[in-house]
């Protein structure tokens, strides 16, 4: 499954909002832009309103030896 | 019956009876008092002396046993295991030693803090940002702490979509630094690294949080690959641990705050954005409509021009050429002389008593010419 990259898209929306303001730009660019910008907002704003937070014990192994990691459920 | 008081033993037999009698009855004992006559040898083998005002009892560890710098003077809590050594008589073997009191915690703080200081674990040059948001974090925490508690209800409330690792520790007491440096550990061996560890633990006494200021995990925090965040609640003199971390919060709820964005601020922003994104395009469109009016304003005005002169021309031409057809001469009242069919252009073309035909508009008159009478000398043709 692939996760949401938050970052990218925020940062992508970012870049296409200053994109959509610059004065060089083509009617059919504004539209495959703001095209692109809407769908971007509407998954980022999904994706804060419903993502679930994951807490994952990890158990600490005492052994001084081995150093893997547990995950217990 | 043979009573106690007539065995007779030998020197190493009774040492080994007396040992035996200490590991049955005393395996572990803790004991605390005043730090004395602490001498390290060879940078591996650790004596000293505890003692209170009637007694001293003789200690004797490694050094890696030792969490901090100790100093005559400091008291302490050790644990270990008396044994009646053979050669050198009673002894206890060190397995853990623990600082009491808010005096020794804060001496031991500083001797640590200089000795760091002097390696530059504190320089701020070796801070890193912690990425902001991050995706994956882990958690260093006592679960059944406040700390926990609200760290948890406040990253909650504040993001979405964390993947949030805990470990369960021990933040007070002997077996506190080990937990915590194995912590550290089991986090930077893991194949993908987190994004950021945070560390917390609610406020306390110098002798409280002497776990975070113990050599071991300042050193652990220090060398992290993993950024980290350490939050200890109080806000007077700032442990080591802090002190070495990338960032400090002084308080569990605060690292939660510092970690993430507010997501109630960033919906408002994308909002916005989408509100600036409309308004570009509104923006883009009504430009290029404005543009093609304007083209389109221009071109008419161009043609009209264009058309208007082209138009002017073409009435200009048809007069020109109206003026040299002869129907039109005809029409005037012009008449075309001809003598056999030839036009008569002047007088040396005719002489009198000829025959010449007339064309007039509607007619070819049939005329002889009866006399000839020269104009002067202006010659049309």
């Amino acid at each position: 499954m692939v996760k949401f990259n938050y970052v990218e898209a925020d940062q992508r929306l970012g870049e296409i909002v200053a994109k959509l303001q610059s004065t060089d730009i083509s009617v059919d660019e504004a539209l495959d832009l703001y095209k692109e910008g809407m769908e971007l907002a509407e998954k980022i704003e999904d994706y804060l309103k419903t993502a679930e937070q994951s807490i994952k014990q990890i158990k600490l192994n005492l052994e001084k030896t081995s150093n893997k990691s547990d995950s217990d459920n | 019956m043979v009573a106690l008081y007539e065995l007779e033993f030998g020197v190493s037999d009774f040492v080994a009876v007396a040992n035996q009698t200490l590991e049955y009855a005393y395996p572990s004992v803790v004991i605390i008092g005043e730090l004395a006559n602490f001498k390290v040898s060879k940078n591996k083998w650790v004596y000293f002396d505890l003692k209170d005002e009637f007694a001293s009892l003789r200690f004797f560890g490694t050094v890696y046993q030792l969490n901090t710098p100790l100093e005559d003077g400091m008291l302490l809590r050790v644990k270990g295991s008396p044994r009646l050594h053979p050669q050198f008589g009673f002894s206890i073997t060190v397995s853990q030693i623990e600082l009491v009191g808010e005096g020794t915690a804060k001496k031991a703080a500083t001797l640590l803090e200089k000795k760091l200081a002097a390696e530059g674990l504190f320089d701020p040059a070796r801070k890193r940002l912690l990425p902001y948001p991050p995706a994956r974090i882990g958690l260093i925490a006592s679960g059944e702490s406040a700390a926990y508690v609200d760290f948890s209800k406040i990253i909650n409330q504040r993001w979405a979509g964390l993947e949030i690792q805990h470990v369960d520790v021990l933040v007070q007491g002997a077996d506190a630094p080990e937990q915590i440096v194995n912590a550290l550990n089991t986090f930077n061996q893991q194949q993908d690294l987190l994004d950021v560890l945070i560390i917390t633990r609610g406020g306390g006494s110098a002798e409280d949080l002497q776990a975070f200021n113990a050599e071991n995990v300042v050193r652990a925090v220090a060398g992290s690959r993993i950024p980290t965040l350490v939050a200890i609640g109080h806000e007077r003199d700032f442990t080591l641990a802090e002190l070495v971390a990338d960032v400090r919060a002084s308080t569990p709820s605060h690292a939660a705050e510092i970690l993430t964005p507010d997501k109630k601020a960033v919906l408002g922003e994308i909002k916005r954005q989408k509100a600036s994104m409309a308004h570009a395009l509104d923006s883009v469109i009504f430009n290029k409509l404005d543009n093609l009016n304007r083209s389109k304003i221009m071109l008419e005005n161009s043609t009209k021009t264009v058309v208007g002169s082209s138009y002017e021309q073409l009435l200009s031409r048809k007069s020109i050429l109206q003026a040299y057809d002869p129907d039109f001469a005809l029409r005037r009242g012009y008449a075309l002389a001809r003598i056999n069919d030839k036009l008569i252009r002047n007088s040396a073309d005719v002489a009198a008593g000829d025959i010449v035909n007339l064309e007039i508009v509607d007619a070819i008159l049939r005329a002889r010419v009866e006399d000839i009478q020269k104009k002067g000398k202006k010659y049309y043709g």
